[in-house]
């Protein structure tokens, strides 16, 4: 794959927070610049409110900070979706669809199957529906990212268009379920002309809050979350199965003459893709809906291959990079809620940000002028040394490079 | 410390044109090029010979401006390039930049070509600077007359409205050269021209680089093969670890003495190789067919043969004549359409065809590919990594080559052991005598080499039954090759059967203990060199008939 995502994980560590702090200023500088433009263009944003309302209000309320992890919950098990099967050398554009699936499969699981089945009652207490929702919403990922998974190992269908496909596919699947009142049984038909949801789940289903009193928002979803992103980074970085998976994803042919069932390692890392998207789908239903509404996760998994990309695809860098993604989705909206300002101002700024990540140059270039002025002499630039002569074939020079 | 003094033996009263003046590069971690002085002077070819990482392209690349030298500096006679070239006002003189040096007429041919495929001849040579009329329509006529008639006038024959993709790859490079002369280029440099070309075809290289010297042109060509410079160069320059070490005239010089200077102790061309006796048979080959993707038709067409214990098999023949798809089909990389394929241990025989690459793994077939880049190796995990991609699966051949038992647990299952990819990589890197700043060092930023070392060392190291290897020196220097090739005879020695393919018939010849001849696809020839002679084997190399000599 030629996409620019692994770029950055190739970075040292030091260098990419540097490069992350500098796209981060880049784009704000963006935003400030915008909105000047726009005043005297004859709009009047204050700009210290903007700052206030959008940076420092979310951290300054208690509230506001578990709204901050709120979000950000789902964004790491997105985030780690496209992260997994970019590992393997996929470029999964399909979590909001596998994300969708997973929360209509749990929604309906919870609220009709469940309840209404007389054979499955000794289900329905907490201990055993809270894990068994959690796993038919990772189920339905799984089907979901394992069909283009499938379709890449044996016929070569690129990933990338299934993917896209299959999100199409899961939206009018899922809307023909919850939202179809003539047809389907799922739909809620109690509240009239609201259509668009499942019925409530089963009390016994649902993820409780943590502290009420803290916030009503803030579930014990977060758990689950968290380890799916320890269990991850474990798997991808020390495991036999996260070497493989790299193996295949780096270089495809290698890995074939070496052994590694390559097709396994495809069609496996889009089924863990698929799950943890589905997961994200599951746990928003238990904790935050108590039903399925249709659409609700807006493009929280489109938004997912920002934040994968902005970590640079490793597990532990996605919780920050959702952390701020989550930080700045809070901010926008808090910014919409009090002042007359658009959300959408802040989206400016993320997209920037994206843009700053996935041309890493901009950002590197900088990062090494500054590394040239505090160390004249003999820079560690990211030529590759020892590969200068013929031969190496694979020299990096042609990115990064600090000179030239 | 003073530069090795450089005498210039080119004989003539002419002004060097290029001037490099105690240059020195550095990377981290290495001396790319240390204090290096040289001239240039028009009109003549000039070789650069040297070691894979000795620092010729580090060199071409700070001549062609791509790299800037950490101290040192480089005078370009720009009079002369200005005389000789129409070309409009050239700015920023003490700058050294590529594209300066592209207006000067310095002209790069690089080893990988920088073509776009599907375009055709003359639109790759006129790609940046096209022949239009109003100012926008690309000139269609004149472009391909143009191209014409430069390929007349240098004696260079190519066909400009066949497609890039379409030709091979002498006529790829014969178009890269005809676009710098496109861009009045004055001085070529060649880095590594023939390293992609089959003998034939580095001999056309050789005749167009008489051609173009004849014709005015300068050339600077970089190489590591010592026969080369010697055919056709006016006088050769030297390099190891980043220093001149030498200058030579062709006729002053001859293969050994240039080895010599290379790798800086003389070289022992002697294999120290026991005659032993046939052993069994070990891996029995029956009238296989391996179908050409491409073509459909039979690429290995009822090829049989068997492989003894203590043997080299080597495979002779012309690249492109079924060699390569034999040994990938024997591994697995490519499917078998008839015939059989059997490892014999002892009364047992294992038939192959079925089985997945890693089942033939586990039978102790070990493999190394032709195209390291591609098949060998990956280029961003750390050398320990890419050593133990040959393991993973194999972890009791891993703890016999390094003579430790790992302790089991539940979880080692799952993880990888960390310890034995240490004692693995440590294993190879010391056996082999991999340059490497560490083994986490990524295989990328080592030279081609050592690449090459770290793939033949992590397989020689499992000691396998039988070895499939397919070029196992392209692209290394002598050193390695000869290091290479000792492990080999050793590995033969202690009972394994080898099957070898290898471009370079030299190769082939010193190592096998019994040759097989390809040509189409078959087989046309088995039996020891003495068998064959070396008269009928070049002939049949060339898909002549028996008897007809």
């Amino acid at each position: 794959m030629s996409l620019n995502i692994g770029a950055l994980a190739a970075d040292s560590r030091r260098r990419r927070i540097l490069v992350l702090a500098v796209s981060f200023g880049l784009s704000f500088l963006a935003m400030i610049i915008l909105i000047l433009v726009l005043n005297i263009l004859g709009t009047s944003v204050d700009i210290f409110l903007v700052m206030d309302k959008t940076f420092f209000e979310p951290l300054r309320k208690p509230k506001m900070v578990a709204l901050i992890f709120f979000w950000t919950a789902p964004l790491i098990l997105t985030g780690l979706s496209v992260a997994i099967a970019f590992k393997a050398g996929l470029f999964n554009i399909g979590s909001q669809g596998q994300m969708m699936v997973g929360g209509a499969a749990a929604g309906i699981f919870a609220s009709n199957i469940v309840p209404k089945t007389q054979a499955l009652q000794f289900m329905n207490r907490p201990l055993i529906m809270i894990p068994a929702t959690m796993l038919v919403g990772v189920l339905a990922g799984i089907i979901w990212g394992g069909i283009p998974g499938v379709l890449k190992a044996k016929t070569g269908a690129h990933e990338v268009i299934v993917t896209i496909m299959m999100n199409q596919i899961a939206l009018s699947f899922v809307r023909y379920l919850v939202v179809s009142q003539t047809y389907s049984p799922f739909v809620d038909k109690s509240t009239g002309d609201a259509y668009g949801q499942t019925s409530a789940i089963s009390k016994s289903a649902e993820i409780p809050l943590i502290n009420s009193s803290f916030s009503t928002f803030l579930d014990w979803s977060i758990v689950p979350t968290i380890l799916s992103a320890i269990i991850i980074w474990y798997l991808v970085e020390k495991t036999r199965y996260g070497y493989r998976l790299r193996a295949v994803g780096e270089n495809i042919s290698a890995s074939k003459s070496s052994g590694i069932n390559t097709n396994f390692a495809i069609i496996s890392s889009m089924m863990i893709s698929g799950g943890l998207a589905g997961l994200a789908g599951a746990l928003q239903v238990q904790g935050n809906y108590h039903k399925y509404i249709f659409n609700s996760e807006g493009t929280l998994g489109f938004d997912g291959i920002a934040v994968a990309l902005v970590a640079g695809n490793s597990a532990l860098w996605i919780v920050i990079s959702a952390l701020l993604f989550g930080y700045l989705k809070q901010g926008s909206l808090n910014l919409e809620s009090s002042t007359d300002i658009s959300k959408f101002l802040i989206f400016t700024l993320q997209s920037a940000l994206i843009i700053f990540i996935a041309a890493p140059l901009i950002s590197s270039k900088l990062v090494s002028l500054t590394e040239k002025i505090s160390r004249p002499r003999n820079v560690e630039s990211e030529v590759n040394g020892m590969s200068q002569d013929n031969g190496g074939g694979t020299g990096g020079e042609d990115t990064e490079g600090g000179e030239i | 410390m003073s530069s090795v003094d450089i005498k210039t033996p080119y004989s003539g009263s002419r002004t060097p044109i290029l001037t490099i003046n105690n240059v020195s590069k550095y990377f981290p971690g290495v001396r790319a090029l240390d204090d290096v002085s040289m001239e240039y002077y028009p009109g003549e070819i000039l070789a650069i010979l040297g070691e894979n990482g000795a620092g010729k392209s580090t060199l071409m690349k700070v001549i062609s401006g791509l790299y800037r030298p950490d101290s040192g500096s480089i005078s370009i006679d720009e009079d002369w390039f200005r005389n000789n070239i129409e070309s409009g006002a050239l700015t920023g003189t003490d700058l050294v930049n590529p594209r300066f040096t592209m207006e000067l007429g310095i002209g790069m041919v690089y080893q990988h070509f920088q073509l776009v495929e599907p375009f055709t001849v003359y639109e790759n040579i006129t790609l940046g600077d096209e022949i239009t009329k109003y100012g926008f329509v690309i000139d269609k006529k004149a472009s391909i007359e143009k191209v014409r008639q430069i390929s007349e006038d240098y004696g260079l024959p190519i066909h400009p409205e066949s497609l890039v993709e379409d030709l091979s790859v002498g006529l790829k490079q014969r178009v890269e050269i005809i676009k710098q002369l496109y861009r009045n280029s004055e001085l070529l440099i060649l880095d590594e021209p023939t390293a992609v070309l089959t003998p034939k075809e580095s001999q056309e290289l050789f005749a167009t680089m008489r051609k173009l010297r004849e014709a005015g042109k300068s050339i600077l060509f970089i190489t590591h093969k010592l026969n080369e410079p010697l055919e056709v160069a006016d006088r050769i320059v030297v390099m190891r670890q980043g220093k001149v070490v030498g200058e030579t005239l062709p006729n002053k010089a001859s293969r050994e003495s240039l080895a010599e200077m290379v790798v800086g102790y003389r070289v022992q061309r002697k294999l120290d190789r026991k005659d032993l006796p046939t052993g069994d048979v070990i891996l029995k080959v029956e009238d296989l067919e391996v179908i050409d993707k491409f073509s459909g038709k039979n690429a290995v067409d009822r090829v049989s043969f068997e492989l003894h214990k203590n043997e080299i098999l080597g495979i002779a023949g012309v690249q492109g004549n079924g060699q390569s798809e034999l040994v990938s089909s024997i591994i697995g990389m490519e499917k078998i359409r008839d015939g059989f394929l059997a490892m014999i241990e002892g009364e047992k025989a294992t038939v192959l065809n079925n089985l997945s690459i890693m089942e033939r793994l586990k039978h102790a077939i070990s493999y190394i590919p032709e195209d390291r880049n591609k098949e060998g190796m990956i280029p961003n995990f750390s050398v320990s990594e890419n050593i133990w991609l040959a393991y993973q699966d194999l972890e009791t051949d891993a703890e016999v080559a390094t003579g430790e038992t790992q302790q089991r647990s539940f979880l080692s299952m799952f993880t990888i052991p960390i310890n034995l990819l240490g004692k693995l990589a440590r294993l190879v890197i010391d056996r082999f005598n991999v340059k490497t700043p560490s083994s986490e060092t990524k295989m990328k930023n080592l030279s081609g080499g050592n690449q090459q070392k770290v793939i033949v060392g992590r397989e020689i190291t499992k000691n396998p039954r039988v070895l499939v290897i397919n070029q196992p020196t392209r692209g290394v220097d002598i050193g390695v090759m000869q290091k290479i090739h000792e492990e080999i005879i050793k590995l033969r020695n202690s009972g394994t059967g080898v099957l070898l393919v290898s471009s370079d018939l030299d190769e082939v010849l010193t190592l096998s203990d019994r040759l097989l001849v390809m040509y189409s696809g078959k087989i046309v020839a088995d039996g020891t060199i003495e068998e064959i002679g070396m008269e009928r084997l070049s002939h049949l190399m060339i898909g002549g008939k028996e008897g007809e000599e």
